[in-house]
């Protein structure tokens, strides 16, 4: 349909290149997450829930 | 590497009253936002709804419904939820007072605007993104504010590392700003109207982009941090896997912005991005629902409270419509199913299923939570709020099951064929939307349940704020601040060896991909030097590299980048190439003839009057499409479109190829499918000629005059985004071709017994409906054809010369 360039060619190699490019990003997110030390997931785990202990309130 | 150490404690009160103005304004814009969408749901049943009133119209009000359901209900919800537990998780108070004030009423100013604009017909005609260019600049501007607001209070933050949520909400912020810049390019006419800066299918690939990633990072990330937050609150216990979120948010943010082109399947997008758009989609099953599968097992031990607790009822729900909505999406973008679902109600229940259920349940779940707390009193009444629960739960199931009926069966009607796939077994569309009648009388009973449910919210709100008085968190910081120096310093700021080979490595590979020669040569040369270095200096330096993600988790601004980094590419891969080769200049086949003046006027309705929102402008390569529709539409037969109107919903037929050729004795009228008094007796009552039909009357298109005095700036505005209107032509000029085709319409139109003024706006849209898909044949496939021609001495060259122009 295009003068210079038909990307439909490209459809070879997209289910492909997609295929990879998402593996290696869950791959290294996964492989960094899994060697997160354990107080510190525990930690970050705990974020939430620890903001309960101090807090008070006063009046608006 | 030496640090010193002070230690200082201070008490910090919470800015909770911007929390409870964000969720007061969410419960209010949430009636709104729902009573509108009961309305407009009862036009499709019922047309009288539409009251005879061009404000009241459901073209005129979905566009209403939808943005105050996302940018009003589900955004103030947002901001409630984002400002309440960042400074929880940051243990300080919001970054500045002034500006949590001008994001609140700022955003509330956008949000009346809005409820103006768009019922008087104001609209930039693109799905989510109809707000005229004054108020996209103020909505830049606040976003901005927000912005700058929110990560003030990370920069004073004092806990060192940034949980989950917060990378969240970075996400949503960063990402949102780039998708409702790109897609607001506008270029004005008036200070009420614009044309957006891309046509045909760029405008229709950006479109797509920011429209499925306004559901990404608008309606989703949000929503996940702030389940993130709330619902290890709620339940009492951490979140079940913390390693696990970190996947969630690193393989969400990253795969989400490449599925925009699902919404374009079996279309004339290239064949390449639809591939793209198709996988992505279905990668996506897997962080979704490992997002959701932590969300509800961190409710593990905590199931008792599901009996009593609405609280929990309503997050268990809400995570559990996010595992629905999320597995039917990617089902929907495989191209096969999309064939059947896209254009028809399928995707409506599809993305109710997200919004009433995840995002409405998670809102109201979010409300019951918190404004017991920021009021300190109990909830009024917990039975009310259970009733609430089954009320909206009964409403999703009705509203989405008839959804899905009621798609489902019109596609399969649409879609079915006989005598061997040669003839359409139901030609006539009205027939397919008889059949669909009951179901849509169900989800205007769904709807209404669920509409009932949120009163009742209200009203349950309102009585536990009369209970209590407001008051604001504070909590006692012990803040040992770490003062760093030296390596350290260097080592969390920007200047420190990961960050700097990767972007040496991004540039010298953006040389490599897109240059030519030498340029190609040093790209080429230094990928390959960067990336040996990088290894290199891997190996000697050790443990510090592997520091380096845990650094992210204390430096915002380097994560923020990277986040950016992350949601761009994606984008950049499938806009770049479409924006800058897919143009009318480098179009072979069949070129859109550009619009007369009368044409553009009578498109300019069109679009004001959001007839976009049931009728579709493209036909797609499918065999059922081209049998009842025409031959199925070309890349560069809208490239002037601006905006696109390939539409998402075929409430109405598809009108592609609703135009013709200009009639014999006329300079510029054209005749299509129907003739004009067909038109305009369709505009007017289309009960007249379509029996049957739910389209609204238009009968004050022919009593209100056309709007010329732009037409000058409109044209010039059009030239300049590369539409070929010759430069010298003068406003006399265009008006003398305007009067011309307004007259030959109006002089046709009185021989068939019809008499109108040629200055009404009925004139002008029927000219545009008359001219939609006229095509002229390039100059170099006229050529190629010639030559091919003479290699086929059977065939004549007039045999591929299109009859359409």
């Amino acid at each position: 349909m295009f003068k210079r360039i038909v990307y439909d060619n490209w459809t070879n190699i997209v289910p492909v290149l997609s295929f990879w490019l998402t593996f290696g990003v869950f791959i290294v997110i996964t492989v960094r997450a899994l060697c997160f030390k354990k107080d510190f997931v525990d930690h970050m785990g705990n974020l939430p829930l620890e903001d309960d202990t101090p807090e008070t309130e006063t009046k608006a | 590497m030496s640090t010193t150490t002070r230690t200082a404690t201070t008490t910090i009160e919470y800015d909770d009253k911007s929390v409870r103005w964000f969720l007061i304004a969410s419960i209010v814009w949430a009636l709104v936002g729902l009573s509108a969408g009961v309305l407009v749901a009862s036009q499709l049943n019922f047309f009288q709804m539409n009251f005879n009133m061009e404000w009241l119209t459901f073209g005129r009000l979905r566009p209403l419904h939808t943005n105050a359901a996302i940018f009003a209900f589900v955004g103030n919800m947002m901001f409630a939820g984002i400002y309440y537990s960042t400074q929880r998780l940051c243990r300080c108070r919001l970054g500045n007072d002034l500006l949590t004030k001008i994001h609140f009423f700022g955003w509330q100013l956008i949000i009346v605007l809005a409820a103006i604009t768009l019922p008087l017909g104001y609209s930039r005609g693109k799905e989510y993104a109809e707000l005229i260019w004054p108020i996209n600049i103020l909505v830049a501007v606040i976003w901005l504010v927000f912005a700058a607001n929110f990560f003030w209070t990370l920069a004073k933050r004092n806990e060192k590392s940034l949980y989950v949520a917060i990378w969240f909400y970075i996400a949503t912020i960063v990402t949102v700003t780039m998708l409702y810049v790109v897609n607001h390019l506008s270029l004005p006419t008036s200070f009420l109207h614009s044309y957006p800066i891309f046509g045909g299918v760029q405008d229709a690939l950006v479109q797509w982009w920011y429209g499925h990633n306004a559901v990404a990072f608008f309606l989703t990330t949000p929503i996940l941090g702030i389940m993130y937050y709330f619902v290890p609150k709620a339940a009492g216990r951490p979140v079940y896997s913390y390693r696990l979120s970190v996947i969630h948010f690193w393989s969400l943010v990253f795969i989400y912005i490449w599925a925009g082109p699902h919404h374009l399947l079996n279309t004339a997008l290239p064949g390449w991005l639809q591939t793209l758009g198709m996988l992505f989609s279905l990668m996506l099953w897997a962080p979704s629902w490992g997002g959701m599968l932590n969300g509800l097992l961190t409710l593990r031990g905590a199931w008792d409270k599901l009996r009593t607790d609405p609280v929990i009822k309503f997050f268990a729900a809400g995570v559990t419509f996010y595992g629905m909505a999320t597995f039917e999406g990617p089902l929907m973008s495989i191209k096969s199913v999309n064939a059947l679902s896209h254009y028809s109600d399928w995707t409506i229940g599809h993305v109710h299923g997200g919004t009433l259920g995840w995002n409405g349940f998670m809102a109201a779940g979010m409300t019951y939570w918190l404004a017991p707390r920021l009021w300190n009193t109990k909830l009024y009444s917990q039975g009310m709020a259970n009733l609430h629960f089954w009320l909206g739960m009964v409403g999703i199931l009705l509203y989405v099951a008839a959804m899905w009926v009621s798609g489902i069966t019109q596609g399969l009607m649409l879609n079915d064929t006989i005598e061997q796939g040669t003839l359409l077994k139901y030609p006539n569309f009205l027939d397919t939307l008889q059949a669909i009648r009951p179901m849509m009388l169900f989800r205007l009973i769904g709807g209404g349940l669920y509409l009932t449910g949120f009163f009742m919210l209200a009203f349950n709100i309102y009585k536990t704020v009369k209970s209590g008085s407001p008051v604001n968190g504070t909590v006692e910081v012990e803040s040992a601040m770490q003062e760093m120096t030296g390596d350290e310093k260097k080592f969390r700021g920007y200047l420190n060896p990961p960050v700097i080979y990767s972007v040496l490595i991004l540039g010298s590979a953006a040389m490599l991909i897109f240059g030519k020669g030498p340029v190609f040569l040093v790209g080429v040369f230094f990928t390959g030097v960067f990336t040996l270095a990088a290894i290199s200096h891997f190996e000697f330096s050790g443990a510090k590299w592997s520091e380096w993600y845990d650094q992210l988790l204390e430096h915002g601004l380097t994560f923020t980048v990277l986040t950016i980094i992350a949601a761009a590419i994606g984008g950049a891969v499938q806009i770049i190439p479409t924006v800058t080769v897919q143009r009318a200049s480098n179009i072979e086949g069949r070129l859109q003839i550009a619009y007369t003046p009368l044409e553009l006027t009578g498109r300019d309705i069109y679009v004001s009057e959001g007839c976009y929102n049931c009728h579709s402008q493209m036909i797609r390569t499918m065999t059922p499409d081209i049998l009842r529709y025409g031959d199925y539409s070309r890349l560069g037969e809208s490239i002037y479109d601006h905006p696109f109107q390939w539409g998402s919903k075929r409430t109405g037929p598809d009108l592609a190829r609703e135009g013709g050729d200009i009639q014999k004795g006329a300079e510029l009228m054209r005749v299509g499918k129907r003739s004009n008094d067909w038109h305009y007796l369709h505009l007017v009552d289309p009960r007249q000629v379509s029996d049957g039909s739910n389209m609204p009357n238009y009968d004050w298109l022919q009593f209100k005059d056309a709007k010329t005095g732009t037409l000058m700036s409109k044209i010039n505005a059009m030239r300049m985004l590369g539409v070929p209107y010759d430069i010298g032509l003068s406003e006399e000029e265009v008006m003398a071709e305007y009067n011309l085709q307004a007259q030959e319409i109006v002089d046709d139109l009185a021989a068939s017994g019809v008499f109108v003024e040629k200055e009404k706006q009925i004139v002008a849209v029927i000219a545009y409906l008359q001219k939609l898909g006229a095509f002229e044949m390039t100059n170099e496939k006229k050529k190629q054809e010639k030559e091919e021609a003479t290699h086929l001495p059977f065939e004549s060259v007039a045999t591929a010369t299109p009859a359409n122009n």
